[in-house]
């Protein structure tokens, strides 16, 4: 379970999160949504913990134990993970070595390359990627759908906690879509999961079924509610969402 | 379309390299029952295998080996002694000597491994020895010295021979002067 309270965090005097609250109880999808620039992957990163953004105040809690403090590879092995939104490429690392060096390291167990591609065999399948891309260099050269895939892998055998997808579903086509939800909910199923997911598109959510939706205006979270407040956001656009939140229309979400 | 053989290649190389990283069953082994050192005086590969027989209550007729090494070498010879401890460790007598004809099979590169892009047992990686002719013999040390440790201590049936004496401890490895035969090519 993730909890954020009341978190803010500035780049360069830049204020962007003004005071985010957020609760994701364990195997829930949660989706966050909202214009550009609000500060949506900025929340992702300070999650993280990412070293350019200065956290002024706030907590961040998962599974109860207070995280804020930790740097961002404590925060990994305590079971946090984030998908990027533009993962960077390492030529000269191999993908089969990446990721039996991330699985060796998150479960502290030290496993063959023969037993590892057993393990990976129906990851693989799941995500449909084709082995041959075990052996190319992490990212290099890999195309849209294939790097939001390998995210996807990556995410599938560490097994974290609570995984923040930040823009899993863009330069995607709609079958890689797909395929990213029903791994999403397969993974949430088994290793019970919970999921962030920040996107600017309906599909993946109606392939997903998340538990809630979060709107973000202005480095806050502005309003909550289930599938219903996407279906509005889509007919009505974020600029009502504003309205409604500035006090003149006490407005549902119908 | 066939990508296979160069991410084979890759995919035996990585193999190679993570058991010469990070051996298995590497450590002297003190009051070992059987050892034996290996050497390829012309490169300086160097093993020494200690082996150990354990008894199974349910099967008192053949008992199961526990194998660990020792040494110093180049990646290949280690990283096949390393293949060789983990895969015969816990198979019978004559169920290893099946093993070390069937390898040997792989890396000397007579048998083909069925090409899916993909293996069961680390061991296939030899295969890929099989190209380079000179480094046959740094993957063959292992095989052989532990097959001439068999034949030592026991029979064609898997059975000790009476008259096998077990390890000195003082001096471990009284056969140093035997040279292994290791074939290079054929």
């Amino acid at each position: 379970m993730l909890v954020v309270q009341e978190l803010q965090a500035k780049i360069a005097d830049k204020e962007i999160l003004k005071g985010v609250n957020l609760e994701v109880p364990a195997g829930e999808i949660h989706v966050i949504m909202g214009p550009n620039g609000v500060g949506k992957s900025t929340l992702g990163h300070v999650l993280m913990g990412h070293k350019s953004y200065e956290r002024t105040a706030g907590r961040i809690l998962l599974d109860g134990t207070d995280i804020t403090e930790m740097d961002t590879a404590e925060r990994a092995k305590a079971g946090l993970f984030l998908a990027f939104q533009y993962p960077v490429s390492i030529p000269g690392l191999r993908v089969s070595e990446y990721l039996r060096n991330l699985y060796c390291l998150r479960h502290n167990v030290q496993v063959g390359v023969a037993e590892f591609r057993k393990i990976l065999r129906d990851k693989l399948e799941m995500l449909s990627i084709d082995r041959s891309a075990l052996s190319r260099y992490l990212n290099d050269g890999f195309s849209g759908g294939e790097m939001k895939r390998l995210e996807m892998l990556q995410l599938s055998l560490i097994k974290p906690k609570v995984a923040i997808l930040d823009e899993i579903d863009s330069g995607v086509d709609v079958d890689a879509q797909k395929t990213v939800a029903e791994a999403i909910k397969k993974i949430r199923e088994s290793d019970g999961t919970s999921f962030v997911i920040i996107t600017h598109y309906q599909r993946l959510l109606n392939f997903v079924n998340p538990d809630k939706v979060h709107v973000v205006l202005d480095g806050k979270v502005s309003r909550s509610g289930d599938m219903s407040l996407v279906h509005a956001l889509e007919r009505e656009g974020y600029e009502w969402v504003r309205q409604a939140t500035d006090g003149s229309i006490a407005n549902s979400a119908h | 379309m066939n990508k296979e053989t160069p991410n084979l290649g890759e995919l035996y190389q990585e193999i190679i390299v993570e058991h010469s990283k990070r051996p298995r069953c590497k450590g002297r082994v003190e009051g070992c029952q059987f050892c034996l050192e290996g050497k390829n005086p012309l490169c300086g590969d160097n093993i020494t295998l200690y082996c150990q027989v354990q008894p199974v209550p349910s099967d008192p007729q053949h008992p199961r080996i526990l194998l660990n090494f020792e040494g110093s070498g180049c990646s290949i010879s280690q990283a096949s002694t390393s293949m060789m401890c983990e895969s015969v460790s816990n198979k019978t007598v004559t169920e290893a000597r099946e093993l070390i004809s069937k390898v040997e099979c792989i890396y000397t590169g007579r048998s083909e491994i069925k090409s899916e892009d993909d293996l069961e047992e680390d061991v296939e990686a030899l295969h890929g020895v099989s190209k380079f002719p000179v480094r046959i013999k740094c993957a063959a040390l292992a095989w052989k010295t532990l097959e001439l440790l068999l034949n030592d201590h026991f029979d064609e049936n898997g059975l000790q021979r009476p008259d096998s004496s077990a390890c000195k401890l003082a001096d471990p490895c009284t056969s140093k002067a035997r040279k292994l035969k290791v074939i290079t090519s054929e």
